[in-house]
């Protein structure tokens, strides 16, 4: 007996439902559900084309979901199944064991890509569970029903080479999947059966049989190549039930839980993840549902339309910039009116009704441009999907970055890649275009590993950052303004802006031998043309002594910086001697905060070589843009200590560190990596002493001195105060542990805007 | 019977004679279907909406002329193809005049271009490498690809209008510096529509190319394994273009034939010689060709 959605076999007074579907499409799904909510239809059992180990392990996760008869529970999108391969296609066997002798190594040994190239492996089956194939819905439903789910198919198969089949559009089964595949089976007939089809075949019969033995009705759902045949089997006395004990009880592990990433996963979600999103919506607990009519099929080609009549009018009516000029370009040729034509047209070749995001994708690529098609792919991929935060447990499974338009795969486990694997059974049939970078899948790629990181280093608390920074700002803009006029000066060694005649002429006049020089004039352009002027910024919060104050040195590891230069390699050549590059010399007093991790100093100084950047890459910028004159470097581990260049460079100077007040020791160390002047903040009435301002001298620098009380009281006090948070580096910015802001009692996002813009967007 | 001579207004004009690219082993083409697809979608034409020009973007021998080939093919026009070159000037592009005859009977004659003569034949014009076009030949397109379907021609006097079923397709490497304005607001890429990017073959497409060339690879696979031994060892982490595999191939024929001629002492039978290929043949090729190579 045949019905509209299923085929239906008398097997000995017991009923035997075979749904036979395309992989994902989401009509197969609505069949098998439609019949598992049926009260007339309803199956004692449910049989699918997988292994037994592979069903029970499916049906296993989808109950810890939650998926249950009292329950419902929508299916995360996507998880996956992995497994790795074993076994070759019976066609390559003569020539794997050539390339054994060949190559003088055992298959193993052969490196994957010649395996792949050679003998068609693929190392990594792949298993979808994706919410629209009708083989994940019938797991599902009998999940719901709580009734036995059994894997008939054999568990593991070589590989079958398949001639591609253009079969018509799986849309056009939505309601009547029976007439559908027997459409198909009629295409599919002529074709020859491989011996590894037959032998899964003949198991499916016997275990279906066997099933029958036990159960009144039992529902089978599998793929359209062998419907028919099973069906036949089936009928066929001949055949022997198969003892059908049951799904196997003891796991062996091979299958390993995934979660796929959305650049792969909408390959799986019939032709859109929306499409998904709207079956799960209309979707039928078979026991939960009051009986009655179910909501009607997913009109997939309109769902598809509206979709992509929505993207254009989103592109339309929202550009940027760059966007603009590009949907300028394709207006004009009246490209994106015609656009779902287009797209439906593409599709038409490949005897498509309905277009697959791929389609779209291309056609939106090549017709009008990267703005658009990386909008459309946004838009189209927009879902609900799972993240690894909400399966921390599971594998990550992502497109290489390295080939991201191929079928190429990374195995990620908590941030660490396990593998990469340019082929994957399941994959090879299915359309996977180059969105990868449009999704966001580099936080798929930092997932994991924070929790162990996060207390390697002590970084700096934002705010404190940036209101320092900020402060800094405008301390070298106040000293670029007030800078007076060069003044005339004895002549110690530098000419600086050359000689002062007068004062010159006068002491000869006085009868003394001196010469009389201008100081350093400021130069045209000086605040204006070079950003990095003014810099380093020395602090001087307190004029007395500071008995117990240590100096502690803040900076960068080399590694954090080095992959973001314009030219890594120009870098590592530059910098790589160094461990670290110093970003700012604290002196104060260090005591533990709130939290035991939190460490807090009271700082009497600070020298900052440029503002604080919240992004590493601006740093690397900065680098750049001084070629590495403008911080002092580190060459040992000594974390925190002062860098052994300050010492010996105040030591060359004759004065070692510490044979001065400490307030003076810290501006000589800020001179040698000044432009042309270094911005001194100290309080009034305090005097630098005047071995500061020779060594300034003689470097050929200037010193810019601003009064501290020029600055609010409150936000100097704000500074003075360090907090060292144990935070890690995500990507390019520090993150912290989220209750670090509860502790300090100061939101992360205070002073977010005291540094001016041209510094936020620094290097950006 | 191909028209050869045409009148344009009172004058009389000469055809270019279609192009017939040759078929490739049994004439299957292997590879490329989605880019196939994308052209075929470009030149589909409704009432009142011409049909576009693509424009075939990748780097020197992925096969962007191949697929303008096969696309042609599968339009059931003719192909006539122009190569574009510095020397092209605007109205080579459309006309250019020759001399006929001896001495007695000297006479100038008008030769429409491949270009033009897809216009008014109704055919395919490929311009291959457009990116070498200088700018002002370049202006002289945008006319045609405006969807006007019609340039003048000062030489002739006369303005040549395609015929509906012209189809107009174009090729550019990505080195070109033209290929870097495509994605901007330049008056071509506004024109030049779908680009569509041509990128590097599958090492399986790239195989079933050898196999149709040479089908001693098909019952030798053991050729095939050396050719992608021997190719990783000289180019670690470059994938082979088409024209790469089949030039070793062809060479490694090459020294078969010879190696079974020098053996036989008779060289003049050159082209009827048949000589079985070996992957040691394979291993001289690449050697001649690429450079040493170690074979362990």
């Amino acid at each position: 007996m045949t019905g509209t959605r299923s085929v239906e076999i008398d097997v000995d007074g017991r009923v035997l439902t075979i749904v036979p579907a395309v992989h994902y499409r989401v009509a197969f799904a609505e069949a098998v559900n439609a019949i598992a909510c049926s009260p007339q239809t309803r199956p004692d059992a449910i049989a699918v084309e997988m292994g037994p180990e592979l069903a029970t392990v499916t049906a296993g996760w989808l109950q810890e979901i939650g998926i249950g008869p009292d329950r419902r529970v929508a299916l995360p999108c996507l998880l996956g199944l992995t497994v790795r391969a074993r076994y070759l296609s019976p066609s390559v066997r003569e020539r794997a064991l050539e390339l054994q002798v060949e190559w003088g190594q055992e298959l193993a040994d052969i490196p994957p890509e010649v395996l792949e190239v050679e003998l068609d492996y693929r190392a990594l089956g792949l298993v979808a569970l994706s919410p629209t194939d009708s083989i994940v819905e019938a797991v599902r439903c009998g999940c719901e029903l709580d009734v036995p789910i059994l894997g008939v198919d054999l568990e593991e198969v070589a590989p079958v080479p398949r001639a591609k089949m253009v079969v018509p559009d799986a849309s056009r089964a939505t309601g009547r999947v029976a007439a559908y595949s027997a459409e198909v089976a009629a295409l599919i007939g002529a074709e020859e059966v491989a011996l590894v089809d037959r032998r899964r075949e003949r198991a499916m019969a016997a275990r279906l049989k066997g099933l029958l033995q036990s159960h009144d009705r039992v529902l089978f759902t599998c793929g359209l190549a062998h419907w028919e045949r099973v069906a036949e089997l089936v009928r066929d006395p001949t055949i022997e039930p198969a003892w059908a004990a049951g799904n196997a009880r003891e796991l062996s592990g091979r299958y390993r839980r995934q979660l796929i990433h959305p650049t792969l996963a909408f390959q799986f979600l019939d032709c859109l993840p929306l499409v998904a999103w709207l079956f799960e919506r209309r979707r039928r607990h078979p026991l939960l549902n009051p009986p009655g009519p179910a909501a009607g099929p997913v009109p997939v080609a309109r769902v598809f339309d509206a979709k992509l009549r929505q993207c254009v009018r989103g592109y339309v009516s929202d550009k940027g910039d760059e966007e603009v000029k590009e949907a300028r370009g394709a207006a004009k040729v009246g490209i994106l009116a015609d656009f779902p034509d287009l797209v439906r047209a593409h599709a038409a070749f490949g005897l498509r009704e309905v277009p697959q995001v791929g389609d779209v994708l291309r056609c939106a690529k090549a017709f009008v441009g990267n703005g658009f098609a990386t909008q459309v792919a946004k838009n189209m991929m927009r879902f609900p999907w799972a993240s690894p935060r909400d399966f921390p447990d599971c594998d990550t499974l992502l497109p290489a970055e390295s080939r991201p338009s191929a079928s190429s795969v990374v195995l990620l486990r908590r941030g660490r890649v396990l593998g990469e694997s340019t082929r994957v059974r399941g994959l090879d049939e299915l359309e996977c275009v180059g969105v990868a970078d449009d999704l966001d899948s580099q936080s798929w790629r930092d997932a994991g590993p924070k929790p162990l990181r996060q207390f390697g280093i002590s970084h700096t608390w934002t705010p404190w950052e940036r209101l320092t920074s900020g402060l800094s700002d405008e301390a070298v803009a106040l000293a670029m303004r007030t800078e007076s006029p060069p003044a005339v000066e004895p002549f110690r060694g530098s000419l600086q802006s050359g000689i002062a005649p007068r004062e010159t002429l006068r002491s000869r006049a006085r009868g003394e031998k001196g010469l009389y020089v201008f100081g350093r004039r400021r130069q045209d352009g000086d605040s204006c043309s070079d950003m990095t002027e003014g810099w380093p910024v020395v602090w001087i919060f307190d004029a007395g002594p500071a008995a117990g104050g240590e100096w502690t040195e803040l900076g960068l590891p080399l590694s954090w910086m080095t992959p973001l230069a314009r030219d890594s390699a120009a870098f590592k050549r530059s910098y790589g001697r160094y461990r670290r590059m110093a970003a700012i010399i604290a002196f104060g007093h260090h005591r533990p905060g709130p939290g035991s991790k939190i460490s807090i100093s009271r700082l009497s100084g600070l020298l900052l070589f440029s503002p604080v950047f919240d992004d590493m890459k601006q740093y690397t910028r900065w680098v750049e843009m001084t070629a590495g004159r403008r911080n002092a470097w580190v060459r040992g581990l000594n974390l925190g200590a002062l860098p052994s260049s300050l010492l010996s460079h105040c030591e060359a100077q004759g004065h070692p560190v510490g044979h001065l007040a400490w307030q003076h020791d810290i501006v000589r160390m800020a001179i040698p990596f000044a432009r042309t002047g270094v911005t001194v903040v100290l309080p009034d009435r305090f005097q630098l002493h005047p071995v500061v301002q020779e060594e300034a001298i003689r470097m050929g620098k200037h010193l810019r001195c601003v009064s501290l009380e020029r600055f609010d009281a409150a936000e100097i006090e704000r500074v003075r105060t360090k907090q060292g948070v144990p935070g890690y580096m995500s990507g390019r910015v520090t993150e912290y542990p989220p209750q670090v802001s509860k502790t300090i009692g100061e939101p992360r996002h205070r002073y977010a805007k005291r540094l001016p813009y041209k510094w936020r967007r620094f290097g950006l | 019977m191909s028209v050869t001579q045409l009148t344009l207004g009172s004058k009389s004009v000469l055809l270019h004679e279609p192009y017939a690219p040759p078929e490739e082993g049994d004439g299957e083409f292997v590879g490329r279907i989605d880019e196939l697809k994308l052209l075929l979608t470009g030149w589909i034409a409704r009432p009142g909406k011409p049909p576009f020009a693509p424009l075939l973007i990748g780097e020197p021998g992925v096969g962007k002329t191949r697929l303008a080939y096969q696309a042609a093919r599968l339009s059931g026009r003719d192909l006539f193809v122009f190569s574009g070159n510095d020397d092209v000037t605007a109205q080579e592009l459309a006309v250019s005049v020759v001399s006929s005859g001896d001495s007695d009977n000297f006479r100038f004659e008008y030769v429409l271009s491949p270009l033009a003569t897809a216009m008014v034949q109704g055919g395919v014009c490929l311009i291959d490498e457009l990116g070498e076009l200088r700018p002002s030949a370049l202006a002289f397109l945008l006319p045609l690809l405006d969807g006007q379907h019609s340039f003048y021609s000062p030489l002739l006097g006369k303005r040549i209008t395609a015929d509906p079923r012209f189809r107009f397709v174009a090729t550019m490497n990505h080195t070109d510096p033209l290929a870097a304005t495509l994605n901007g607001n330049h008056k071509l890429s506004r024109r030049l529509r779908p680009v569509i990017e041509v990128g590097e073959f599958t090492p399986a497409e790239i195989q079933q190319l050898i196999g149709r060339r040479f089908p001693a690879s098909q019952d030798n696979p053991r050729l095939l394994s050396r050719f992608w031994k021997c190719w990783r060892q000289c180019n670690e982490g470059t994938a082979p273009t088409p024209w790469d595999a089949i030039y070793v191939f062809g060479m490694a024929e090459n020294i078969a034939t010879a190696e079974r001629l020098e053996r036989d002492g008779s060289w003049s039978s050159l082209e009827a010689a048949e000589a079985v290929l070996e992957t040691r043949h394979i291993e001289a090729a690449f050697e001649q060709a690429l450079g040493a190579v170690r074979t362990s």
